[in-house]
């Protein structure tokens, strides 16, 4: 690794705390347990131990005043009140802010000199203990550079014992000893204690121990800093006069130096609890893409190996095949659900947005989530994200009523917003739901036509006023607030989830609440589609928007006002070639195909007529070039058993460009 | 990977040269990815015309790019023998993207120096000038280096309309 990775994977990591910080500070609004203390402070130190080790200097300083400010918490000098967390969360936010901007620069300096710091250190010291404020003298960086000199500088004696796996484990226990060198003048004893005898000893296994003796003070957190990483390792770290006590008085009475070594060890122990994580690997995105788009080959591959084998009655060779049809599909779940995250990886996000919501509009809500461990893909989550926030925020700011409306009403003074996630079959589905004043049909209609969207003579269902909301430049605010309102909100809920291959729907019941609900595909990289031919090409059509397949029966075509359609069952159809949504070249007239492929999109089925019907199969789907992104009507491509490339087509997006072409040419 | 960006580079010297018709041209080697046997094209609906379709490379689908339409040159009747496609990194908008596209032939990579590298001669030709940067004259042959920027600039015949059919 060089420089730039470490910084980039430091980055990460700290990327990854900040997140998971952000939910433990929330979880200490509802009541602080020593536990969630412990772990917003071990997240703390982590974060100003890593920052200072990469050279995120402004960073480290800040986050110093962070963690002391729970060390007081931790050890129960002063109590976790909302005022506190509201500081945290800000100074949270202010470390996101840090990890932006390169270390040691004009700009890292600003923001760490900046009022926004200096304001949120004052409110995280606001209640604290006698003495723990930071003098107003201290620049940040003073602070960083000699964190708690007073108490902290003195020649300590360090022992450092290796974990038996830290070798194996890739650690370096040489490096760490001169790094302890660094920081002063010292001595240092080697223990070979724990070295076996050379018939018994391991290679691989760490059995050395030091023993540093400084000849000068030097700062215990620097010292404590170079352990950072190596959490495994035993290490003490004493005062001379501790250490000569320890020698002549071999006491059980516990010295001021053994607490606090105690202490070391038990965060240590704490440390292991949460080692677990390190189970997790982190891998770039990109490398997951390679091996989902190497097995979508492998896949083509191998349905093409099964096909030759066909023909061949060979028992051995057939079962060598199964075999590995059998492994290659399993291969392909796998690495499927290698994408595939818990939606509880943004619901955590969204407990942020309602709580700053709430308060700045004085509005008491609870949000309570269902089916966190639903998992999609991350393409998917990735994209839903906003669209996600924009409902939540009407869902706050239009749906739910203030306490006072609510009183009136009778309904509990705080208002409830579920968040629910599950699965069915392919899809996943998820639903905002409040409890609040439902959507007026009335006021809805009053506004789409003052829009200019529907005309006064319209007449439209309750429902399909609601479906108005989704319309681009509609917005039910009275007044334009800058926490939605501006009726783009749920314009871009609805593109997002037709960009996804979803559908989007509203339910409302008066005075009960509104229920938002997204229905998407779990994943993105696969595709259950229908294989149809149009001449020499193959397209595929995705199952979620096929119906059925019918044949025009011989006297079920007609047309209507010059326009075919088709009668299925009673239900009058347009009947639509595909090739003439596709602009491919028309079919020759002599071949009447009688094939008829039922499309559902935006609420309507239309008819489309096609040359075969050859099939359905999973498929993987290849993302178009940038020179073909913008191509409406085409969700990708995909690559047949053949190797011919197919285009998946999006079924919802032609047809509304044959709609719009119509409007032109009439 | 040394990917060259900069089209009016002509201090890039290492070229390869392929013919389309009775032309020989050059691109930079740096951005050749590979040469193959020409692949099936499928016709993308709706696409611009430069670029009318996709191709299967070792499973990787890559636009196909129509340099001939681009060049003025006429379309070809059939492939020969010969008829290999590229695959190329082109800058678009500031980005490389994979391409492919077909020449009647492959011929060779070629060190051509930028002294070596003349105006194009004023004799009628019908090439849009700003795809070319200049001529070379190797033995007996004139090689047109072209200017990768323009050559694959895929917005420069604009996009086939939608309405063509609509209306037909």
């Amino acid at each position: 690794m060089n420089l730039d990775q470490i910084a980039q994977s430091f980055l990460a990591e700290a990327q990854d705390i900040l997140e998971e910080l952000e939910q433990e500070l929330l979880e200490l609004d509802s009541g602080a347990t020593p536990d969630q203390i412990d772990a917003v402070f071990r997240a703390l130190h982590t974060i100003k131990g890593s920052a200072a080790m990469f050279g995120f200097v402004e960073l480290a300083g800040f986050a110093h005043h962070f963690e002391t400010a729970f060390e007081d918490v931790r050890v129960g000098r002063r109590q976790v009140s909302t005022s506190l967390v509201d500081a945290a969360l800000s100074a949270r936010d202010l470390l996101q802010k840090f990890l932006a901007v390169p270390p040691e620069t004009p700009e890292a300096i600003a923001l760490a000199k900046g009022d926004e710091a200096k304001g949120i250190i004052d409110r995280l010291y606001e209640d604290a203990p006698e003495g723990r404020a930071p003098k107003p003298k201290n620049s940040q960086s003073d602070a960083m550079q000699s964190t708690d000199a007073s108490d902290d500088l003195a020649a300590w004696i360090v022992t450092f014992v290796p974990h038996i796996d830290d070798l194996r484990n890739g650690s370096r226990p040489d490096l760490l000893v001169s790094e302890l060198l660094e920081l002063g003048q010292a001595l240092v004893a080697l223990d070979p204690q724990r070295v076996p005898d050379l018939t018994e000893l391991e290679p691989s296994d760490a059995c050395l121990a030091w023993e540093i003796t400084y000849q000068e003070p030097v700062s215990k957190q620097a010292v404590q800093d170079v352990f950072v990483f190596n959490e495994e390792a035993e290490v003490t770290i004493v005062s001379p006069e501790d250490k000569a006590q320890q020698m002549d008085v071999q006491t059980e009475q516990p010295t001021a130096a053994n607490a606090q070594d105690s202490k070391i060890s038990d965060s240590i122990e704490k440390a292991h609890s949460t080692a677990q994580k390190s189970d997790f690997l982190r891998v770039p995105a990109t490398r997951v893409d390679q091996i989902m788009d190497d097995l979508g080959e492998l896949v083509i591959a191998q349905s093409r190996l099964s096909q030759m084998v066909d023909g061949h009655a060979d028992p051995n060779l057939d079962a060598a095949v199964e075999d590995v049809e059998r492994l290659v599909h399993a291969l392909r779940d796998s690495a499927l659900s290698m994408r595939m995250l818990p939606v509880e990886s943004v619901f955590g996000r969204f407990r942020r947005v309602v709580r700053d919501l709430s308060s700045s509009l004085g509005k008491s809500v609870e949000l309570v989530t269902l089916g966190g461990e639903t998992e999609v893909d991350k393409n998917v989550l990735d994209r839903l994200t906003d669209p996600l926030v924009h409902m939540l925020r009407n869902a706050l700011d239009h749906g739910l009523e203030s306490s006072d409306e609510r009183i009136a009403a009778g309904k509990p003074a705080e208002g409830k917003v579920f968040l629910a996630a599950k699965q069915e079959g392919g899809e996943v589905i998820l639903q905002i739901l409040d409890d609040g004043r439902g959507l007026n049909a009335k006021k809805i209609r009053e506004r789409a036509v003052e829009k200019g969207l529907i005309a006064q003579s319209d007449s439209l269902t309750d429902g399909e006023l609601y479906q108005m909301i989704f319309h681009p430049g509609f917005s039910t605010a009275a007044k334009v607030s800058d926490v939605s309102g501006r009726g783009v909100g749920m314009d871009a809920v609805q593109t997002t989830v037709d960009a996804l291959g979803g559908t989007v729907s509203v339910d409302t019941r008066s005075n009960q609440g509104t229920s938002i609900t997204l229905r998407l595909p779990v994943s993105l990289a696969i595709v259950d589609g229908l294989r149809v031919r149009l001449g020499a090409h193959v397209c595929v059509l995705p199952l979620n928007s096929v119906e059925e397949c019918v044949e025009i029966p011989k006297d079920g075509k007609s047309t209507r006002h010059g326009r075919r359609i088709l009668d299925l069952r009673g239900a009058v159809l347009p009947l639509v070639p595909l090739s003439d949504l596709l602009g491919w070249a028309p079919r020759d007239e002599n071949n009447h195909s009688d094939r008829v492929v039922i499309v559902r999109a935006d609420g309507q089925r239309t008819g489309l007529v096609v040359d075969d019907v050859l099939g359905q199969s999973q498929t993987v789907v290849k993302p178009l070039s940038a020179l073909h992104a913008q191509q409406a009507g085409l969700s990708g491509a995909t690559i047949l058993g053949d190797g011919a490339v197919a285009m998946i087509l999006d079924v919802a997006g032609l047809l509304q460009i044959s709609r719009e072409n119509k409007q032109v040419a009439a | 990977m040394n990917t060259s960006m900069n089209s009016a580079d002509s201090s890039d010297a290492r070229v390869l040269v392929f013919s389309l018709g009775d032309d020989s041209f050059a691109l930079p080697v740096s951005n050749v990815r590979e040469i193959v046997t020409p692949q099936p094209i499928t016709p993308v609906p709706n696409a611009p015309l430069l670029v009318p379709g996709l191709v299967n490379v070792r499973g990787g689908i890559l636009p196909y790019f129509n340099l001939r339409e681009r060049l003025g040159l006429p379309p070809v009747p059939e492939q020969t023998l010969g008829t290999r496609f590229i695959v190329y990194d082109a800058p678009q908008g500031g980005r490389l993207i994979r391409l492919a596209f077909d020449a009647d032939s492959v011929d060779s990579v070629a060190e051509l120096d930028a002294e070596g590298l003349a105006d194009m001669p004023d004799m009628g030709t019908t090439l849009p000038p700003e795809c070319l940067l200049g001529v070379h004259r190797n033995d007996q042959r004139m090689i047109i280096r072209l200017d990768q920027t323009e050559a694959f600039n895929a917005e420069f015949h604009g996009f086939s309309k939608f309405d063509k059919r609509t209306s037909a």
